[in-house]
């Protein structure tokens, strides 16, 4: 090996990790000062790459004022007005819903992008770009990356100083950890936090005009970029400015030298030939981060204002499944095949959503990765189902998701709450980068895929196929019902509430996390595989980390411990497509994301309690079908009663969790 | 509270959605379109191409035929009525990057305009039903689906996944004669056919044939770099193999990834294996910012080489002076020479009176060529439009064919590429032509047609 060559890659990824350093140093200043992590950090750095790039290039502003209108007076701004109008509301809110509301805001900034600024072919020039360049070890940095790395030690150092050394930022810290402690002491919460979210947005768009430079300047890519800087604010444990820095720099040099490694270890070389595996780095970079840190409770965790909804019984499970086949049967001969198409798919994203009301909404446990299990399962009905649409194709994508499922499990038994979302989130990225997109896995292009024959009757018409996909989500939530009222999903429910005084009454959470897991991995394949065969076709695009986050979207919305709500958001999903196909506003989806969000804020619980609540307001519950003969009037079922049975048995919840 | 959040809220979103409908437009981008493996054997090529190839004498009169709607025989297959057929388009109009391939869209417009000012084809006018496959896989092949029932053929299609329409398209039979293929599979599909070809199996070799006499040393220290993604990987391997029977030496070979921030690494091994020749594939935001970081890493090779996708002013606008000295080569006439080439003049003249706002480019004229290419095998299948008639004569008719001087010689009906091209290079700002000299002409002797692996 090159000493010379590893310094200039050393060189090299210091460059790099300070604009990652920029980007994480805003992402840990609303985390620390709000307890909420801001999916939407590197959309709003990408709105204001747009920006400065309109105000220079298009209408040929002064550099200096136009830095001067995006980060301080844009990117502040559009921090105010989020603070004000969306996150207030989000006080007391569960972690699935806090999430949601940023991912939310991240896919309608990018909308709002691909619509104000049509077309690519834009680069925003950087600072002083004509200066020669500065040369260390015969690696030539431009002014523009020497200012980034300045950028990024002021940053981290001002900041650090600022949070701990000054009454506004003692205050924005105190404001997370009490808010009404906070204001007996004088403060204002609403104005210090509104305060914090101004200047993290504010950092944002300083990154945008920073790091916009080094990119082409679109919308997907400026975006997700800032994805990759997560991994540095974990190092910094999402308080430690320095640390983020730290972690920053290190992302850089991983980025740059395990490829240099890979290279000069003919093992390694040999082993990786032909995946597809640099991309994922950063991914692969967050999940040891992960698993290396000690995960001590996290600032902003406090008991949320989630409800417990009435679990259907299983007559009224297996009623409702009836209606809503037969109403399929009837509007499907009604639709276009395109629009039969869409809904399929939907749909097929709805048995996905559906693994997240057990995983998320009974378990409490967060997952951006869904996506990554679907795509297993889509791999496991090709080789099982394929062309001829085997039905042992879709018990095979349970099968072999499941245990993947409980692998990803494993090192995630020891994270919780935002770090297991985060550590999910690498799985799916680097499934998405790496893994699916192999040759042996579902390679370039497309792969040929039958729909479901069964017993000989082929379900390869639209309509039929849709009809299909919906008794599949009806079916499985008649299970995930099931489930939720056997003592195994009142462990479960229990456990969400409070791990520790679930492990006090003798329950061991590591057990009743694997299984959740594997079970919802499950259900999620079948999805995968659904989805698929409404393709007819699998690829790798399909199964896109940027696809897990409409899922954990469209569950929350709906009320995410409910059912009902991966029907609604399936149904919402082929609307949207539906709809879009016919309005000429390119990426009608992402704006209408922007609406869910808003909607969020108001009901962080979703839109389906409150329906629930009004029908329950119409029909009691006691009413319900009571015109069934010889049927007595069902009484409410107890909610989370943990029985004397599940405290007197052994530690552990055995596997299959129906003990 | 409540109501005056509600009301900020209402505000914000009132603003964003008038701001969104209301736009601000930049120049339409450029994709990645693999454009090479163009040229056409002697071996398989009755006729003798030309050394260079003269443009055409004039412009193409629109293909008009005999027959009226009274006798043209009505409704004769999908998409044709007595005085209407339907063609439609798939290309990537909106998405994660709007505005990709609009300017396919733009030259098929403008040809269909051209051809029904002058009667349409046999009494039918022709009717552009656009599909917007918004860089995603399900619409290309559910697009696909919906041409399949409603159009009578695909015409001037372009998208970063076609490959997912081809199970469809090769399914339902419609003929689809494509402005380019990006991905082989699309290629391979029996219906296929494009104005300018692409086989599998051979690449064209005559631009790095010419720089080869230009550079003989260079040829020795090559490098290519490629986004890694599967068309352009295989696509750079296929040229690295065919320039290597030319007698290349590839020193180097680099990926890079779709988001890429720093150049570094590739640029000081490229210098650390004395790379002099580069090339590379890639989208051309990317292939700028390389050359940007290039300039920065003080490395200057003999010979920057690009595909035809780069032959756009807005790749110079994101290079800036970074692309000065690049070569260019283009297998379609210049779009500054429309004085000498009649049939880019009409192109440019119906692009301004159908979207006056739109740009000439590389795939506005490919698509116009495949509608050229359709209406002349619509003329010939004769006055019943039927779509076995059009395949018919799309296999058989167009040998030699070169769509009126607008594009290199080639045979689309074999799948033949054409082996000529015209080679520029960016000087001050602008791309001008290096070789041949003359104004209006391709070279289409220098390298030829050579066998590569199609898996490789």
């Amino acid at each position: 090996m090159d000493v010379k060559e590893i310094l200039q890659l050393v060189v090299i990824g210091v460059a790099m990790g300070s604009a990652y350093a920029i980007a994480a140093s805003g992402l840990v200043v609303t985390y620390t000062t709000s307890g909420i992590f801001n999916f939407a950090h590197g959309a709003i750095g990408m709105l204001s790459s747009f920006l400065y790039w309109q105000l220079t290039v298009q209408d040929g502003w002064p550099v200096w004022l136009s830095v001067i209108v995006v980060v301080l007076g844009f990117g502040p701004a559009v921090g105010a007005i989020i603070e004000f109008g969306i996150v207030r509301g989000l006080r007391g809110s569960s972690l699935a819903t806090r999430i949601v509301v940023t991912i939310a805001l991240m896919v309608f900034a990018m909308g709002l992008a691909t619509n104000i600024w049509q077309g690519q072919s834009a680069s925003l020039p950087g600072f002083f770009p004509d200066a020669d360049p500065v040369r260390f070890l015969d690696v030539a940095l431009s002014v523009h990356q020497v200012i980034v790395i300045v950028c990024a030690l002021t940053v981290a150092v001002g900041l650090r100083f600022f949070l701990f050394r000054t009454r506004v930022g003692t205050a924005m810290r105190a404001v997370v950890d009490s808010p009404a402690t906070a204001s007996l002491n004088g403060i204002k919460p609403d104005v210090v936090s509104q305060l914090s979210w101004a200047i993290g947005a504010g950092l944002a768009a300083l990154a945008g005009v920073l790091i916009g430079p080094m990119l082409q300047l679109e919308a997907f890519a400026l975006t997700f970029l800032v994805i990759n800087a997560y991994a540095a604010a974990v190092v910094g444990r999402l308080r430690s400015l320095p640390m983020t820095f730290v972690g920053a720099v290190g992302l850089g040099l991983f980025i740059n030298l395990v490829p240099y490694v890979v290279e000069h270890i003919g093992f390694l070389s040999s082993a990786l030939d032909g995946w597809r595996y640099q991309p994922a780095l950063p991914a692969v970079f967050l999940f040891i981060v992960l698993m290396l840190i000690k995960d001590s409770s996290l600032r902003g965790a406090r008991p949320t204002r989630a409800r417990t909804m009435r679990v259907p019984t299983f007559t009224e499970s297996v009623l409702g499944s009836a209606g809503v086949i037969a109403f399929t049967i009837v509007v499907a001969q009604f639709l276009s095949n395109d629009t039969l198409n869409r809904l399929q798919l939907g749909f097929g994203v709805g048995v996905v959503g559906l693994s997240l009301v057990l995983l998320t909404g009974y378990g409490g446990q967060v997952s951006l990765g869904q996506m990554g299990f679907a795509g297993v399962g889509a791999f496991a009905m090709l080789k099982f189902g394929g062309a001829s649409g085997n039905p042992l194709g879709l018990l095979a994508a349970f099968a072999l998701a499941a245990p993947v499922g409980a692998l990803v499990a494993i090192p995630a038994l020891r994270v919780r709450g935002l770090y297991l979302a985060l550590t999910t989130m690498a799985f799916a990225q680097f499934m998405d980068e790496t893994v699916f997109r192999h040759e042996g896995v579902f390679g370039s292009t497309s792969n040929a895929l039958g729909r479901l024959s069964i017993f000989g009757v082929s379900t390869d018409g639209d309509k039929a196929y849709l009809v299909t996909v919906v008794t599949v989500l009806c079916l499985l939530s008649i299970g995930v019902l099931a489930l939720r009222r056997s003592r195994y999903g009142r462990v479960l429910t229990g456990m969400r509430d409070s791990e520790l005084a679930s492990a006090t009454l003798g329950i061991d959470p590591r057990a009743v996390k694997l299984v959740t897991f594997a079970l919802s991995a499950g259900i999620a394949g079948v999805g995968g595989a659904l989805m698929a065969m409404a393709n007819e076709g699998a690829a790798a695009e399909q199964f896109a980390l940027v696809q897990s986050l409409p899922v954990l979207l469209i569950v929350v919305v709906g009320g995410v411990g409910m059912v009902t709500s991966a029907f609604s958001g399936g149904l919402a999903l082929g609307l949207m497509s539906i709809v879009g196909k016919q309005v000429d506003i390119s990426n009608l989806d992402l704006l209408l994301t922007g609406v869910a969000a808003v909607g969020l804020s108001r009901s962080p619980e979703g839109w389906g309690v409150g329906l629930a609540d009004q029908v329950t307001r119409i029909v009691p519950t006691s009413r319900r079908f009571a015109f069934l003969p010889g049927r007595p009037a069902p009484q409410p079922e107890p909610v989370d009663e943990v029985t004397p049975a599940d405290v007197t048995r052994p530690s552990g919840v055995r596997a299959g969790g129906l003990v | 509270m409540m109501n005056a959040r509600r009301g900020w809220l209402a505000l914000l979103i009132a603003v964003m959605l008038v701001t969104a409908a209301c736009g601000s437009r930049v120049d339409a981008p450029d994709g990645t379109a693999s454009g090479g493996g163009s040229n056409a054997a002697a071996a398989d090529s009755n006729a003798e191409p030309s050394a260079t190839q003269p443009a055409g004498d004039s412009a193409t009169a629109p293909a008009q035929g005999d027959a009226t709607p009274e006798n043209n025989g009505g409704a004769t297959d999908v998409g044709v009525t007595a005085d209407n057929i339907k063609i439609g388009i798939q290309a990537d109009i909106t998405g994660a990057r709007p505005g990709l391939f609009k300017t396919a869209l733009e030259g098929l417009d403008a040809y269909v305009a051209y051809v029904n000012a002058n009667g349409g084809v046999n009494g039918r006018t022709l009717e552009v039903v656009p599909y917007d496959t918004k860089l995603n896989g399900d619409e290309v092949r559910r697009t696909a689906k919906e041409a399949c029932d409603s159009v009578f053929a695909l015409v001037g299609s372009m998208g970063i996944q076609d490959s997912d329409g081809a199970a469809t398209i090769e399914e339902c039979g419609i003929p689809d004669i494509m402005a380019t293929a990006l991905t082989q599979e699309r290629q391979e599909v029996s219906t296929s056919y494009s104005p300018l070809p692409q086989a599998p199996g051979l690449w064209s070799t005559g631009p790095g044939a010419y720089l080869k006499t230009q550079f003989p040393d260079a040829i020795a220290h090559a490098a290519m770099i490629t986004v890694d993604q599967a068309s352009p990987k295989l696509n750079a391997a296929k040229l690295v193999d065919a320039y290597q029977q030319e007698g290349f030496e590839f020193v180097y070979q680099g990926k890079t990834n779709v988001i890429q921030i720093d150049f570094t690494k590739l640029i000081l091994d490229m210098k650390d294996k004395g790379v002099r020749y580069v090339m590379m594939i890639a989208d051309n935001s990317q292939m700028a910012d390389l050359l940007k970081a290039m300039n920065t890493q003080d490395f200057h090779p003999d010979v920057i080489e690009f595909m035809p996708q780069a032959y756009s002013q807005s790749f110079v606008d994101l290079g800036g002076d970074a692309v000065e000295g690049s070569y260019v080569w283009a297998n379609f006439a210049l779009l500054g020479e429309s004085d000498v080439n009649p049939e880019m003049a009409l192109y440019q003249e119906w692009l301004t009176k159908t979207h006056p706002e739109a740009t000439p480019d590389i795939f506005g004229v490919y698509a116009w060529g495949a509608g050229m290419m359709f209406v002349e095998a619509l003329r010939n299948s004769g006055p019943e439009a039927t779509r076995d008639g059009l395949l018919t004569s799309l296999s058989e008719d167009f040998i030699d064919w070169d769509a009126n001087g607008l594009m290199g010689l080639s045979s689309p009906s074999t799948h033949t590429p054409s082996r000529c091209f015209a080679l520029m290079q960016v000087r001050d700002g602008k791309f001008v032509r290096v070789f041949p000299e003359e104004p209006g002409t391709f070279e289409c002797e220098l390298g030829g047609l050579r066998e590569v692996n199609p898996d490789l």
